[in-house]
């Protein structure tokens, strides 16, 4: 985790420090997530629950309703925090977030696909499978958009191109629907939710985003030496070409499985880097594995906030991150004129 | 791990169960009596506003958890002042599963993930399909009666809901033409249940005639070119919405001026309940009324 090899001592206490402090909200925020929802289940119930090994409608709902929930919550939002980071220090804009890269958008439109065509009640799964061939589908054109160059602006210009198309065509599905219950069941899954899912989610998206995540937690230290300029990197001995591919299949593994499995979420994985910044720095190595904890939290804490605030009839998570997410942006635009005032 | 060993050991319970059910159903054969009321599901929760309706009608109180909470709802449910008295549902796995269901009645657009969790988790799940036509309303019934163990009742209900329907829908004489519109700029066309209403109520639709197939936006100049001879209105819900502002457009109001408008509560046709033959035999009489007077103004259906 800590590969800075080039900062002082003090400074990589602070980041273990801060490090730790986000690993310990990420437990509480789990816990919580166990521990919240509309069946009124307490904590020794819930730990009895866990660990006995009975078979009551409590530990059911602990162990099918809630512990999916919480593991795909933890997962999504650590690819999400991560994939934001790695992406934002790549292409050295503060505006770049894990959707930039086109997948978010081709994911959902695989997985409303799927409803369109009445394959996601033919069997249960079709609806996440749909999503990320979506997913590799879309990454597959982004990558050949933004040819053998490393420059970071053809990625931004082949992702938007991928994302405004696939977001076309998403329209054009939602406006073609059958009818209007399939059109309202569309929305609904495009504004992201975490509700009722279950291990057999997990089980699907995991090993993508434990790949995807790998995949990015080697960028550390090629992203360090970017921030010189791709100059610096070059001479340094770093293969952008290959740092590019790296950091879009990475992206691409992490965020289509989690789209296909909860729909878009959005915001986290733009805000929580920013938030992170000023306190473990600029450097990305460190900015990566502590976005990743604070993306876990975000998304586990707005997934509480979300069962809490509107008991029985939930709100969409997706819909409460960006609640969230656009006035907190605001504020950072603010800030940053002030700064530059 | 352990939720796996824990949900094996769940449907085993459930199986077991099942086991001394089918028993009881054996002895009672063997003995000529009737089926006991332990063999038919003694906690039905229904997590859809059309199966809530059937299933409000055809079981008896007691045997129902749960309902959805769109069946409290006056514009979407037809039995939205009984419905209060039931336990609502939000269509959560987590309000579900304390209540413990032998079973869970849904639709083909209930959420997804958590019939999947449910069904996992070994109960047992009917999904009705949407109806679209008179005859899923009958097997829509038979499905929602079969299931919950009531098939007398169901074939009662349906008889019943044939003998409401216009025995002889005039094929000869003119048939006027409806155009049914809705908020935002809707229309009902083939495949869908309230085409089928108004087509067996004697009228001709213009989505038929335009060859709109399902819920489809009807272009405002379309509707006022059509000539429709009565144009079939949804009921207006309370509360602002952009969807409503369709029926303010002048040039609709003109058409209103001059065509006889009739307005239709929702809650008689968006679900296949045997409620739609209320409103067939009074478009039917609507109809007539039209030949004789040739009047315009609205006139409501409740």
């Amino acid at each position: 985790m800590v590969s800075a090899a080039a900062s002082g001592t003090g400074k990589r206490a602070g980041e273990r420090a801060v490090l730790a402090t986000l690993a310990v909200a990420v437990v509480l925020a789990f816990a919580a997530s166990l521990l919240v929802g509309p069946a009124a289940i307490g904590l020794p119930e819930m730990l009895h629950a866990i660990f006995s090994g009975q078979a009551d409608i409590a530990a059911l709902i602990i162990r099918e309703v809630r512990l999916p929930r919480a593991i795909l919550g933890l997962m999504i939002g650590a690819t999400l925090g991560l994939s934001g980071a790695a992406l934002q220090g790549f292409l050295r804009n503060p505006l770049a977030e894990p959707g930039l890269v086109g997948v978010s958008a081709s994911a959902s439109l695989g997985a409303v696909l799927t409803f369109y065509t009445g394959l996601s009640g033919l069997f249960a799964l079709a609806l996440p499978l749909g999503g990320m061939a979506g997913a590799c589908i879309g990454v597959v054109i982004v990558q050949s958009l933004a040819g053998r160059d490393s420059s970071p602006l053809t990625l931004i210009l082949a992702g938007i191109a991928v994302t405004s198309f696939a977001g076309a065509l998403t329209s054009l599905t939602l406006n073609l629907a059958p009818n209007p219950f399939a059109a309202l069941e569309i929305m609904f899954w495009l504004m992201g939710s975490l509700a009722d899912r279950s291990f057999e989610h997990v089980w699907l998206s995991a090993p993508f985003m434990i790949a995807g995540s790998l995949l990015l937690a080697t960028l550390g230290r090629p992203l360090d030496a970017l921030t010189l300029g791709e100059d610096a990197a070059h001479t340094l001995g770093f293969n952008l070409r290959a740092l590019r591919h790296r950091l879009v299949f990475g992206t691409a593994l992490c965020v289509g499985a989690g789209v296909a499995v909860t729909g878009a979420i959005g915001f986290v994985g733009l805000i929580v880097p920013h938030i992170l910044r000023p306190v473990v720095g600029h450097r990305p190595s460190a900015l990566l594995p502590a976005s990743a904890l604070g993306g876990a939290v975000l998304t586990l804490a707005a997934d509480v906030a979300v069962r809490l605030l509107s008991p029985g009839r939930e709100l969409k998570l997706g819909v409460l991150t960006a609640l969230v997410g656009a006035p907190f942006f605001l504020y950072l635009v603010l800030r940053l004129r002030k700064q530059l005032l | 791990m352990r939720a796996v060993l824990h949900s094996k050991r769940h449907r085993l319970y459930r199986s077991h169960r099942f086991r001394a059910a089918i028993a009881a159903i054996a002895l009672t054969v063997m003995a000529g009596g009737a089926t006991p009321a332990s063999a038919k599901p003694q906690r039905i929760v229904s997590m859809n506003v059309c199966a809530d309706q059937l299933v409000m009608l055809l079981a008896d109180r007691d045997r129902i958890a749960s309902i959805s909470f769109l069946a409290a709802d006056p514009y979407a449910s037809a039995l939205a002042g009984a419905a209060v008295e039931f336990r609502l549902n939000y269509g959560l796995s987590e309000e579900i599963l304390p209540m413990n269901p032998d079973l869970v009645l849904a639709s083909a657009f209930t959420t997804r993930s958590t019939l999947f969790l449910l069904r996992k988790l070994g109960y047992p799940v009917v999904e009705l399909p949407v109806a679209s036509s008179l005859d899923d309303i009958r097997s829509n019934i038979r499905t929602v009666a079969k299931a919950i163990g009531e098939e007398a009742r169901g074939e009662a209900m349906i008889a019943a809901f044939d003998a409401e329907l216009p025995r002889q829908v005039a094929p000869s004489g003119p048939r006027p033409l409806a155009a049914l519109y809705w908020a935002n700029g809707y229309t009902s066309g083939i495949g869908t249940l309230a085409n089928a209403a108004v087509e067996a109520a004697g009228f001709r639709t213009l989505g038929r005639q335009l060859d709109l197939v399902g819920t489809s936006q009807l272009p405002l100049e379309t509707l006022l070119v059509s000539n429709a001879d009565v144009i079939i209105i949804g009921q207006r819900r309370d509360g602002a919405a952009l969807a409503n502002e369709t029926f303010r457009h002048s040039a609709l109001r003109e058409i209103f001026a001059r065509r006889p408008s009739i307005e239709v509560p929702d809650y008689l046709w968006v679900c296949a309940t045997p409620f739609i033959a209320k409103a067939i035999r009074q478009l039917a009489e609507a109809r007539k009324a039209l030949r004789r007077s040739g009047s315009t103004g609205v006139e409501r259906i409740w």
